[in-house]
C-alpha cells in the first residue's frame, strides 16, 4: 500500500505541472493571437513543449529517486521489522540518510534481541536440564538404596532430598546359598554423572564378583573396566563376603574409611588403606579377614554421614555416631533398626539443614541363634514349630515352648493385622530368648486374657517370663527362659 | 573457593582458599586451561576442607600433568593429609 502511494506522488506532481504549463500555453496563445494564427501557435508551442518535457523528466526523476531511496528501503524495512518479530537476522537495508540509520539501528537491535532470546533460551534450557538431571540423580540414588536381607543386612541412604555432591554405592546380594556379598562406597563427582557412575560400579560388581575366584580378583577387574571407560570419575569401595554360618568375613578396601565393629564395645575394623577405583592402572587391593562373633555387627558408612554438618558447621562426627550405635546396639532387633536409628540421630543433629553431600549406611547384623521371617498367616505356624524344634533339639521343654509360641503367633495373625512376623531364637547370658516381632497395629496378647492366657501360663510354668513392648512401630513379644531347665 | 594463579615461565602455581567441594568447578576450569606447562604446584595452605568431590580434582590435576610435567602439593593441612592417607592418595601425589 505504501509503495503504491509513493510511486504515484511524482506522477501526480508531473501531471499538475503539465496542466499548469498547458493552461499557461492556452492563455498565452489567446492573448497573442486573434483567431487561428499559425505563427503564434508555433511560438507558444516552442515555449511550452520544452517546459512540458522538463516537467516530465523531472517527474521521471522523482519517480526513480523515490523508488530507489524511499519505496525500496521502506519495503525492505518492513520486511526487516517482520524478520525481527520472527527472529530471522539477515543483512541491514542498504540505504542512506535517516532510513539507512534507522535500518542500521533496527538491524543492531534485531541482533541484540536475537542474542538475548538465544541466551535466555540457553539459560532456561540449562536450568531445566540441571533440574531434570538433579531429579534423575535423586531417583537413581534413592532407588535401591534401601536393601534388606531378612534382618541380617540393611542398607539405607539419607532421605533428605537435594544433596548434589557425590553418589553413594550400597550393594548386596547372595553368592550361592552360603555367602552374602555386600559393599559400600562413594563416587567422587557430582549430580547425574556421579549417580550413573555409581550404577555402573554396582553393575560391574554384579558381573565380576560371582565369576571371580576371589574378592581381590573381582575388585581389580572392576577397576580395569572403569579405567577403560575413562570418565574422570573415581569411586571408593569397601567390599566384603560374609558367611552367616561361621561369621567369617573376607574384605577388601579401595579407599573407604574403616567400618565399625559393633558389639559390647564399638571399634574400627582393622583395615588397610586402599586406592580409589577408576584411577590407577597398577591398582591393587589385598584381601583381609575377620571373624565376627555372634552378637557383633558391622556398621559401614560413607564420608557424607560423619561429615554432615549442622547449621553451626558442626559435623556429625564419630563421637555422635558411636553414641548412636551404642544406643541402638542395646535395643535394636535387627540390622534395619540400627541403620534407621543412626539415620534418625543424624536427622536430629542436622535439624532443618540439608547437607550437599550424600550420606548412606549399611549394617551387617550377626545375632546369636537363628532368625527367620514368616508371613503373618496361621498356616505359617508350622514353620515356627519346625524352627523351634530344630533349635531346641533335645531340650525337654521343646513341645511346651513350641505350643506357647504357636499360640502367640496365631493370636498375632488373628488380631494385629500384621504382614510379617520375625522370629529370633538366641542363647544369651544363661537364658534362652525367643522373640516375635510383627509389623501390625499395637497389640499386646498378654493383656487380652482369652488370647494370651495359655501361653503366659505355659511360660511361667517353665520358670520363664514373657513381656511385650513396642519398638519403632513394631510389636515385640519376648519370652525368656533359664538356659538349663529345672524339669 | 578462591584461586590465585601465579605463572613463572612454564610453571604455574594455583593457591586454593576455602573449601574444595563439588562447587569447585573453578579449579577444574583452571586445570582445563593450563595448556602446556612443565610444573603445576597446588598451594593448599588456606584450604579449609575437602569433600570426596574435591578429592577427585587432585586426581584430575594429576591426570592433566601425566606425561607432561610434575604436580606438586605444598602446605598441605594435616586434616587433608589424613584424608589422602585414608583414600590411598598419599602415595600417588607428590606432597612437600
Amino acid at each position: 500500500m505504501k509503495k503504491q502511494k509513493l510511486s504515484t506522488l511524482p506522477l501526480l506532481f508531473a501531471g499538475v505541472a503539465l496542466l499548469v504549463v498547458s493552461v499557461y500555453g492556452l492563455i498565452r496563445y489567446f492573448l497573442l493571437a486573434d483567431g487561428f494564427d499559425r505563427e503564434v501557435l508555433f511560438r507558444v508551442l516552442w515555449e511550452t513543449v520544452p517546459a512540458i518535457a522538463v516537467v516530465l523528466l523531472f517527474g521521471l526523476f522523482c519517480l526513480l529517486y523515490g523508488h530507489r531511496n524511499v519505496t525500496r528501503p521502506v519495503v525492505a524495512l518492513k520486511k526487516r521489522v517482520e524478520g525481527i518479530l520472527k527472529e530471522k537476522p539477515s543483512e541491514p537495508v542498504a540505504a542512506k540518510g535517516e532510513i539507512g540509520e534507522l535500518s542500521q539501528a533496527l538491524f543492531a537491535r534485531q541482533l541484540a534481541l536475537s542474542d538475548e532470546i538465544a541466551a535466555f533460551g540457553e539459560e532456561t534450557a540449562d536450568k531445566t536440564r540441571e533440574l531434570v538431571e538433579a531429579e534423575l540423580a535423586e531417583t537413581i540414588r534413592s532407588n535401591g538404596a534401601e536393601r534388606a536381607f531378612g534382618g541380617l543386612m540393611y542398607g539405607v541412604a539419607s532421605r533428605r532430598r537435594g544433596a548434589t555432591e557425590g553418589a553413594d554405592i550400597t550393594e548386596g546380594f547372595l553368592l550361592g546359598k552360603k555367602y552374602l556379598f555386600f559393599a559400600i562406597g562413594e563416587v567422587w563427582g557430582n549430580g547425574l554423572p556421579a549417580a550413573l557412575y555409581a550404577l555402573r560400579v554396582k553393575e560391574l560388581l554384579r558381573e565380576y564378583v560371582p565369576l571371580s575366584s576371589s574378592l581381590q580378583e573381582a575388585i581389580v577387574a572392576v577397576n580395569a573396566a572403569l579405567l577403560a571407560e575413562r570418565k574422570e570419575l573415581y569411586a571408593t569401595l569397601f567390599a566384603a563376603v560374609f558367611c552367616p554360618d561361621t561369621g567369617e568375613l573376607h574384605y577388601v578396601n579401595a579407599g573407604q574409611a574403616a567400618p565399625i565393629v559393633m558389639g559390647e564395645t564399638c571399634g574400627f575394623l582393622r583395615l588397610r588403606a586402599g586406592e580409589p577405583l577408576g584411577a590407577f592402572e597398577d591398582f591393587s587391593v589385598r584381601e583381609e579377614f575377620y571373624a565376627l562373633r555372634p552378637g557383633q555387627g558391622l556398621f559401614l558408612y560413607t564420608s557424607g554421614l560423619v561429615g554432615a554438618a549442622n547449621e553451626h558447621a558442626e559435623p556429625y562426627g564419630y563421637d555422635r555416631l558411636f553414641a548412636a550405635l551404642r544406643e541402638e546396639q542395646g535395643s535394636a532387633l535387627d540390622a534395619g533398626m540400627v541403620a534407621e536409628g543412626v539415620m534418625r540421630a543424624l536427622g536430629a543433629h542436622l535439624a532443618e539443614r540439608q547437607p550437599k553431600e550424600c550420606a548412606a549406611a549399611l549394617v551387617l547384623w550377626y545375632p546369636h541363634g537363628v532368625q527367620r521371617q514368616f508371613r503373618a498367616v496361621a498356616e505359617e505356624s508350622r514353620g515356627l514349630e519346625a524352627l523351634l524344634s530344630e533349635w531346641l533339639a533335645a531340650d525337654p521343654r521343646k513341645s511346651n515352648l513350641s505350643a506357647a509360641c504357636v499360640e502367640l503367633f496365631r493370636n498375632i495373625t488373628a488380631h494385629a493385622g500384621a504382614k510379617t512376623i520375625r522370629v529370633s531364637c538366641e542363647r544369651e547370658e544363661g537364658h534362652l530368648i525367643v522373640r516375635l516381632t510383627d509389623d501390625g497395629e499395637p497389640f499386646d496378647p498378654l493383656h487380652a486374657a482369652a488370647d494370651g492366657g495359655n501361653a503366659v501360663g505355659i511360660v511361667h510354668a517353665l520358670g520363664g517370663e514373657i513381656f511385650y513392648r513396642t519398638k519403632q512401630e513394631l510389636n515385640v513379644l519376648t519370652i525368656r527362659l533359664p538356659a538349663r531347665s529345672g524339669l | 573457593m578462591q584461586i590465585t594463579k601465579t605463572v613463572d615461565g612454564s610453571a604455574v602455581m594455583l593457591s586454593l582458599k576455602g573449601r574444595l567441594d563439588g562447587d569447585a568447578s573453578l579449579l577444574e576450569r583452571e586445570l582445563d586451561s593450563l595448556g602446556t606447562i612443565s610444573d603445576l604446584v597446588l598451594d593448599l595452605e588456606e584450604l579449609e576442607g575437602v569433600t570426596s568431590s574435591g578429592l577427585r580434582l587432585f586426581l584430575v590435576a594429576r591426570s592433566r600433568m601425566n606425561g607432561k610435567g610434575t604436580l606438586t602439593l605444598i602446605h598441605v593441612p594435616s586434616s587433608v593429609r589424613e584424608l589422602f592417607a585414608v583414600t590411598g592418595l598419599e602415595g600417588r601425589l607428590n606432597i612437600l
